[in-house]
Order: C-alpha cells, then sequence, then structure tokens
C-alpha cells in the first residue's frame, strides 16, 4: 500500500519535495509521520504547526492522527507559514 | 616576523592615469567599471593625485565594527574579505575606517574592499609595468603603522599640496 | 532624549517653509514613534472632513526609536495620511535607505502639508532643508526619476517618491523607493502627487546618540546571529514570501479570478519553487539580514523584484499563470508607482465586470499584455475605463452599478490582499477589521488558523488571535517601526525588543505596555475613522466581502466553502467585546480612558456620542 507525499518549506530540504512511501498494515496518519519524522531527523508534530493534509483536505477535519490512509491517498506536509 | 604582500603607494609618482582602477574592475567584474574598483584615484586640485586603497590596518576597524559579521581576515593574504551574502550594506565598516575607504558597490550595494587579488594585486602590475611605480607590492614587515596609509583622501591631499607647492599648497585645498 | 531625536521637520508647501521642531517627550512616551506619531499628529491636527488630495491633508513620515541602528531590519518607515481611496485612516511601510538618512538627520519625523505651487521635491540633508524645482523629473517613471536623484545627489541618499499614478493622483498609487519598494496602499502616493511633491531626498551624517550606544551594538551582533541560526533561516533565504504560493494553492486560499475561487490550475508555474529556479539577484532593506527581494528577469528581460502578494495579486487573481509574465506586470506597477495589491485586485474586478457585459475593456483572465495596457491607463488616467478604474474597486462598482458592488473584494475602500478566505473567518475578522481597510498586514492569522485545524469554526480564540496580531504586528512593530519579520517567519523572540529599546533610548517599557501601546494607537485609528464618517460610520465597515458569503467555492477540495454570517456576527462581537468596544465598533469612553486617550475622546464626542 502506497501514498503520495509531498513536502513543502522547510522539511524539504530533508525529505525532498515529493516521495512515495510504502506502508504495511492499517496505515495511519500517525504512522506516516513516525515513519517520516525518523527519515527526517526531526519531529512533525500536528501540534507543532505541521498541517497535514490528505487529498486536499485537513487531517484534522477527518479523523485526526487516527486518520486512515488509503493506496494512492495524496498526503500533503505544509509548514507553518506567516509571510506577507 | 610574518611576511605578507602590501601596497606601497607614493602618489607624488601617481600620474593619475588611472590604469589601476581599469585592471581591478577587470579582475574583480570583468569588465572595465572604474566605479566598482577597489583602489581609487582621487584628484581634489590639478597635479595633486591621491591614491585611496585599503591598508590593511592592524587592528582591522571595519571588520570590529560589522553588525552582522560580514567582513574576516584573510589568514594568508591579511586582506579584508567581505561576505556579500552577509552584508546588509549598513555602511558601519565605512564609518569604522579612519580613511571612509570601503565604498557599496554601484551594483548591489554592498561593502566592497580591496581583497589583494588573492595575493598577486593587478593594480601593481599596470602600475609597474607603466614605469611608474605609483604603487609596488613588498613583502612586508607587520610593525608599520598602517593606519598611516588609511587617511582620508582630502588630507592627503592636503600634504601632497604642500610637499609640491610649500605653504601655497594650504591654500589651494 | 536619547534613540529618539526628539525633533520633527514641518514643510508647508503653500508658503515654501520648512521648520524643524522639537516635539514634546509626551509624544514618544505614549505613542512611541512611527504610526503611533502619525495617527497622533493626524488627529491633532488634520481638519475633520479635508480633503485627502486637497492642500490641508497631511503627508507623514514617521520613523521609531529603533529605526536606522544597527539592529535587525530597523531599516523602515512609515508614509500616513488621510486616504483618497478609503476616506479614513491610511499608512503603509517602506524599507528604504530613506528610512535610515532620515534618521541620519536626527529626525524622527516629517509632516508635510500645503501644495506648491509646481512640481518640486524637497532636499533633507542634514540641518539644512530645500524645497527645489521637480520640472526635469515630473512626469518620470520611479526608477528613472530615483536614478537621476542619485546621480545628483549621490549613491548612499534615501529617496522616497511618486510614479505617473501618483503625480496623476490616481488613488492606490504608493510611495516607493529603490525600484520595488512601496508603501501607503490606501494612496499616499496620490497625496504626495496632490501636493506636487515628486520626491523627498534624505542624507544625513549621524543617527540619534542612543542611551547605551555599546550595549545596543552589542545586542544588534547577537540578534544578527541568532537570526541566521533559526531553523527557518535557509528556507527563507530560498524564497522568502514566495512559499506561500504553494501554501495556499494546498489549502485553497489562492486568489483566483477575482476571488472567485482560491485554487488556480496553473499555481506551479508561478511559485517559489519556480522563481528560485529564475532568481537574479537579491535584494533587501537597510540593516536587514534575512533579505525577502527575490529579483528575475521579466518576460521582457527586465529585472522585477517579486514578492508573494505581488505574484498572486497579479497572476492567480487574474489568470496569468506564468510568472516571467507576472514579473512584467509587476514591474510596471513599480515604474507606475502603483501598488500591486490594488492593481492586481482592481484588474480583477475590471476583468469580470467586463466578462459580464458591465465594462467595455479588451482584457480577458490570464491575458497579461492586454492587463498590462489596462494598468497603463489606470496610470494616466486614460479613456473611461482607467479613469474609472483609477478610483478604486468601491467607487468604480458604485459607478457601473449592475450589481458590480458584489465582486468588489475589498473592505473599507481598500482592496483585500492575498487570501481568499471563503473558509478563513479569522483572515477575514482581520482583513475586516485591519485598520486602513483590507490588508493582511496587521493580524495574518490564516497560518494559524488552518494549523490550529479549526478552519470552518467561527470561535472567540480566533478574534483573540486577531487582536493579539494586531498589538505585535500593528502596534509595536509599526511603532518602533524594524520589520516583523524575523519574529514572525524566524521566531525571533518578542522580548529582544524591550531590550533594543531600553538600549537605545534609555526608556524601559515591558512588552505588555509595548502591547497597550498597540490598543491605544488601534483605539485612535478607529476614532479618526468614526470623526470622518460621522453618522455615516456603521458596523458594517469592519465586514468582509460579500462574495465569500454568498458565492461558494466551486473547485479544489474546499468546493461549497463559504462563510456563514451569524458565525461572523459573532466573532466580530467577540472583537469588540474584547477590545472594549461597543456594537457599533466604538471604543467606549471606559476603554479611552483606560488607555490614556481621554481628551482624544472628548473631541470625539462632539462628532459621535460615546458609550
Amino acid at each position: 500500500m502506497r501514498v503520495r507525499v509531498l513536502v513543502f518549506g522547510e522539511l524539504s530540504t530533508r525529505l525532498g519535495w515529493s516521495l512515495d512511501v510504502e506502508m504495511g498494515e492499517a496505515p495511519t496518519i500517525r504512522g506516516l509521520l513516525k515513519l517520516l519524522s525518523d527519515r527526517a531527523g526531526a519531529s512533525i508534530r500536528v501540534d507543532g504547526g505541521v498541517t497535514v493534509l490528505v487529498n486536499g483536505r485537513n487531517v484534522n477535519l477527518l479523523g485526526g492522527l487516527d486518520t486512515e490512509l488509503r493506496d494512492g491517498d495524496l498526503v500533503v506536509l505544509l509548514p507553518p507559514l506567516s509571510g506577507g | 616576523m610574518e611576511r605578507t604582500v602590501w601596497i606601497v603607494r607614493d602618489h607624488l609618482r601617481c600620474t593619475g592615469c588611472r590604469r589601476c582602477e581599469i585592471a581591478c574592475s577587470l579582475h574583480h567584474e570583468g569588465r572595465i567599471w572604474p566605479e566598482a574598483s577597489r583602489i581609487r584615484i582621487f584628484m581634489p586640485f590639478p597635479g595633486v593625485e591621491v591614491i585611496h586603497l585599503c591598508a590593511q590596518c592592524d587592528d582591522y576597524p571595519c571588520v570590529e565594527a560589522c553588525p552582522v559579521e560580514a567582513l574576516r581576515v584573510d589568514e594568508r593574504t591579511k586582506a579584508v574579505l567581505v561576505d556579500r551574502e552577509k552584508c546588509t550594506g549598513c555602511g558601519a565598516c565605512i564609518e569604522a575606517c579612519p580613511g571612509h575607504i570601503p565604498f557599496l558597490h554601484p551594483g548591489d550595494g554592498k561593502a566592497t574592499i580591496c581583497d589583494l587579488c588573492g595575493g598577486d594585486p593587478e593594480c601593481v602590475k599596470v602600475c609597474v609595468e607603466a614605469g611608474y611605480r605609483a604603487i609596488y607590492a613588498v613583502e612586508e614587515e607587520v610593525n608599520v603603522n598602517r593606519k598611516l596609509f588609511a587617511r582620508p583622501p582630502l588630507e592627503v591631499a592636503q600634504d601632497i599640496a604642500v610637499n609640491l607647492y610649500g605653504e601655497k599648497g594650504l591654500e589651494v585645498i | 532624549m536619547k534613540g529618539w531625536s526628539g525633533r520633527l521637520l514641518r514643510v508647508d508647501l503653500s508658503k515654501g517653509k520648512c521648520v524643524v521642531e522639537e516635539y514634546p517627550a509626551d509624544l514618544a512616551m505614549r505613542f512611541v514613534g512611527g504610526r503611533g506619531f502619525a495617527v497622533k499628529l493626524l488627529w491633532d491636527e488634520l481638519p475633520p472632513g479635508a480633503d485627502p488630495l486637497g492642500p490641508e491633508n497631511l503627508l507623514i513620515i514617521a520613523a521609531g526609536p529603533l529605526t536606522g541602528y544597527a539592529i535587525p531590519s530597523s531599516g523602515k518607515l512609515v508614509v500616513a495620511s488621510k486616504s483618497p481611496l478609503t476616506g479614513g485612516y491610511g499608512d503603509g511601510n517602506v524599507g528604504t535607505r530613506a528610512a535610515v538618512q532620515l534618521r541620519r538627520c536626527r529626525l524622527d519625523a516629517v509632516v508635510i502639508k500645503g501644495r506648491a505651487e509646481k512640481p518640486s521635491y524637497l532636499v533633507v540633508e542634514g540641518d539644512r532643508v530645500e524645497i527645489r524645482d521637480a520640472g526635469d523629473l515630473w512626469g518620470l517613471d520611479a526608477f528613472k526619476a530615483e536614478d537621476k536623484l542619485l546621480e545628483e545627489h549621490g549613491r548612499d541618499v534615501g529617496v522616497l517618491l511618486i510614479g505617473p499614478s501618483g503625480e496623476n493622483q490616481v488613488r492606490f498609487a504608493t510611495v516607493v523607493s529603490q525600484r520595488g519598494r512601496a508603501g501607503g496602499r490606501p494612496g499616499m502616493g496620490a497625496v504626495m502627487g496632490s501636493k506636487n511633491l515628486k520626491a523627498v531626498v534624505f542624507k544625513g551624517d549621524e543617527e540619534p546618540e542612543a542611551a547605551d550606544p555599546q550595549k545596543l551594538r552589542e545586542l544588534g551582533r547577537e540578534a544578527y546571529r541568532e537570526i541566521t541560526e533559526k531553523p527557518n533561516y535557509d528556507f527563507w533565504r530560498r524564497q522568502g514570501t514566495m512559499a506561500t504560493i504553494e501554501w495556499c494553492q494546498e489549502n485553497s486560499t489562492l486568489p483566483t479570478y477575482n476571488f472567485r475561487e482560491g485554487v488556480f490550475d496553473e499555481a506551479d508555474a508561478i511559485s517559489g519553487s519556480t522563481m528560485e529556479r529564475m532568481v537574479v539577484k537579491q535584494r533587501g532593506c537597510p540593516n536587514c539580514n534575512m533579505i525577502c527581494g527575490n529579483v528575475i528577469e521579466d518576460a521582457e528581460g527586465v529585472e522585477s523584484e517579486l514578492d508573494y502578494e505581488n505574484v498572486a495579486m497579479l497572476g492567480s487573481n487574474i489568470g496569468v499563470g506564468d510568472l516571467k509574465k507576472v514579473a512584467v506586470l509587476n514591474r510596471v506597477c513599480d515604474e507606475l508607482g502603483l501598488d500591486t495589491i490594488s492593481a492586481g485586485n482592481t484588474l480583477g474586478f475590471a476583468i469580470e465586470a467586463a466578462e459580464k457585459g458591465l465594462l467595455d475593456i479588451d482584457v480577458a483572465w490570464g491575458d497579461h499584455e492586454g492587463a498590462k495596457r489596462l494598468l497603463e491607463d489606470i496610470a494616466y488616467r486614460r479613456g473611461e475605463a482607467g479613469e474609472l478604474l483609477s478610483l478604486g474597486v468601491r467607487e468604480a462598482a458604485e459607478r457601473l452599478g449592475g450589481g458590480a458592488s458584489d465582486f468588489a473584494i475589498h473592505v473599507k475602500g481598500l482592496e483585500c490582499s492575498a487570501y481568499d478566505c471563503h473558509l478563513c473567518p479569522g483572515m477575514a475578522l482581520s482583513f475586516g477589521t485591519s485598520p486602513i481597510g483590507a490588508h493582511h498586514k496587521d493580524a495574518w492569522v490564516i497560518s494559524w488558523e488552518i494549523s490550529s485545524g479549526r478552519r470552518a469554526e467561527y470561535i472567540p480564540e480566533k478574534a483573540d488571535k486577531v487582536i493579539e496580531f494586531q498589538r505585535i504586528r500593528g502596534g509595536m512593530f509599526e511603532c518602533l517601526v524594524t520589520c516583523r519579520f524575523p519574529w514572525i517567519e524566524l521566531g525571533f523572540e518578542l522580548d529582544w525588543y524591550p531590550r533594543f529599546l531600553e538600549a537605545a533610548t534609555g526608556v524601559s517599557m515591558s512588552l505588555d505596555e509595548l502591547l497597550t501601546l498597540g490598543d491605544r494607537v488601534y483605539a485612535l485609528i478607529r476614532a479618526f475613522w468614526v470623526r470622518e464618517y460621522g453618522g455615516e460610520w456603521s458596523r458594517r465597515m469592519d465586514y468582509p466581502p460579500r462574495r465569500w458569503f454568498e458565492e461558494p467555492l466551486t473547485k479544489g477540495p474546499l468546493k461549497g466553502a463559504h462563510l456563514e454570517l451569524e458565525g461572523y456576527d459573532k466573532l466580530l462581537q467577540a472583537y469588540y467585546d474584547k477590545r472594549g468596544w461597543d456594537e457599533r465598533g466604538i471604543p467606549t469612553r471606559e476603554t479611552f480612558r483606560r488607555l490614556g486617550l481621554e481628551s482624544e475622546a472628548r473631541q470625539l464626542e462632539r462628532f459621535v456620542e460615546l458609550h
């Protein structure tokens, strides 16, 4: 089961802009973030301001960290941004 | 005793031809751009040419003054090097220099200071080649007061004028 | 006084008189500087009801006690006046050498009134002030005019000037500097033009003496180093604010087709990542080490300095999906001295009006050549469309009729900047309550709102957050006059600022006092609006555009989203309650008293009853 992850901002310097991630049984956002945090060598936390979208919708509007992922889902990680 | 390259300046030999400005800008900018030359010749009064160039003061007040640590001293050549990425163009180094020798680059506004061309200065080559030797390189002993050579051009010009014209020199500048 | 110079310059262009005077220490203690000085001076000295484009209006240029010192991002000043676009308080801030040079003339502010008989410019050189003839500058675009001034007065002088649109008093003409820095969205450039004032040149030699110069220098050094060590510093240096394009696209907040949608098909082509591959140089404000001006070569081969607002408003908002073409429009606005945000918004309005058969112009979505021609018509007020659109979307819509006001995207007459708020009530509140009309500078809460995961809700915490940001960004930073970016973009801590202030001035103001300053300034600005609008003032002026309530998004993952009026009503009420403003949005007597504005309140009572 594979999801596509797009990464924006500073995290992209650690993970690249776009990656395909293989996940095992019953994959959730929580599991994905743990996997990516390990890979990035930095903690990726929703309560730390990182916005996580699944197929364009914020995970907080779905099931939070327990949001289930399906094959082919697009996950986007956005930094807390403040420009303008 | 350390040996480094230092540029001696002999104002009375300077004819104002400005080959040095051409050579410097060609080397650093890739084109003839006297406004961006690190060595600048001023002529406050006809016949009175002042060579204005970093003297690598022993205490490097410019480096000391920079609030963003964009200036440092090259270990080998002892020249001042500017990190253009860090420089914010604030002008503190210019203020700190007793002769106001650094300037803000006409292109990007960053502090611009002679870097001795890495140890083989171009300006010296053309001046010596022309036979003037108003500037020439020496391997200098460290205990010379460099600050004598970092003075505002008008002050230097006054001294030169007095040299050339005697006391009348003070009237022309 | 230390830190503050204690001096301001008064210029009367009608009489040709320039006088430097000392201002009372009380002004500095209560209002600190920048926007604080501007609103207080305007309150005290501008006759209510004055014509913004008449000689009575005051143009104020104000710095603060930190401006110009070698501390992070202190090279900014505020330009302010009564706005010809909105009829209320208008200001902006500009990052420019002029900020540093103004302070090196040992001046904290300049107050300009009257009108010169013929095109003129001001030269402020140390203690000498001259009004000079600008005959050979008038008519030149802002780039050429500035080049001439730098040739004449020296490369290191600071210049504030206007382009042809300011000369022609286009309502959203700004004050510009250094090829792309600009400020005064609500027509401060038009005010300058109405005074026949082409430029102000500053050249000084020494900043006001600091209370503890050694300490200030040390703090500055530490601060600059601290900034470069922040985790986001390197990425910021790569894209500046342009990273916001992708962020907004992903969150459906990128203004598209006149704020009809929040996603743009060609967002990638105008994104920060695309820009990175084209950058030819970077430019920044004086004393800043996190420079954010990224320069590319536009489609005509000319350099153009980009940042998020310009690119979104002149790109996705009008359907131009090619960064080099957007850069042409951006550069043309800078040359003409037009606010890029209002320009992009007005173009979007115009194209929609044409689509609906209300306006006869030959410009379509994505048509950057047509847009460029229209911008020039606006700057020169040429043709029916050029003349109409030069008035700003609120006025243009009113004159057009036919329901055009439904798609005039503004608050209080100032065109919204680049955040589509169909599903961002907090940001909508920010636009609604920004003190100059719709502008994001004061309370950029959209990132917090979306990260919070509760973007669809109308919770009072959002009102609290807007106020928090307004106090910091719209209050403290606008009065110290330093840039908010080190704090908001990189997390540079706010408690540096009281330390800078103490080293500069010897005065110890806690962070809390500096935030209360924000409340004071906001209350006085609100009083100014109410005094100008009188009986026409209503809380409706604090509402965001109708489109976000009544025309849901039709594209993207948030299709169907829209704001809810009842929800917004409650949010606004929570805002008023927290601020101590009554249900009309006017500060109560008690609030004025608490903020030390009793005499201003009494003056306001001649115009409106206070609760």
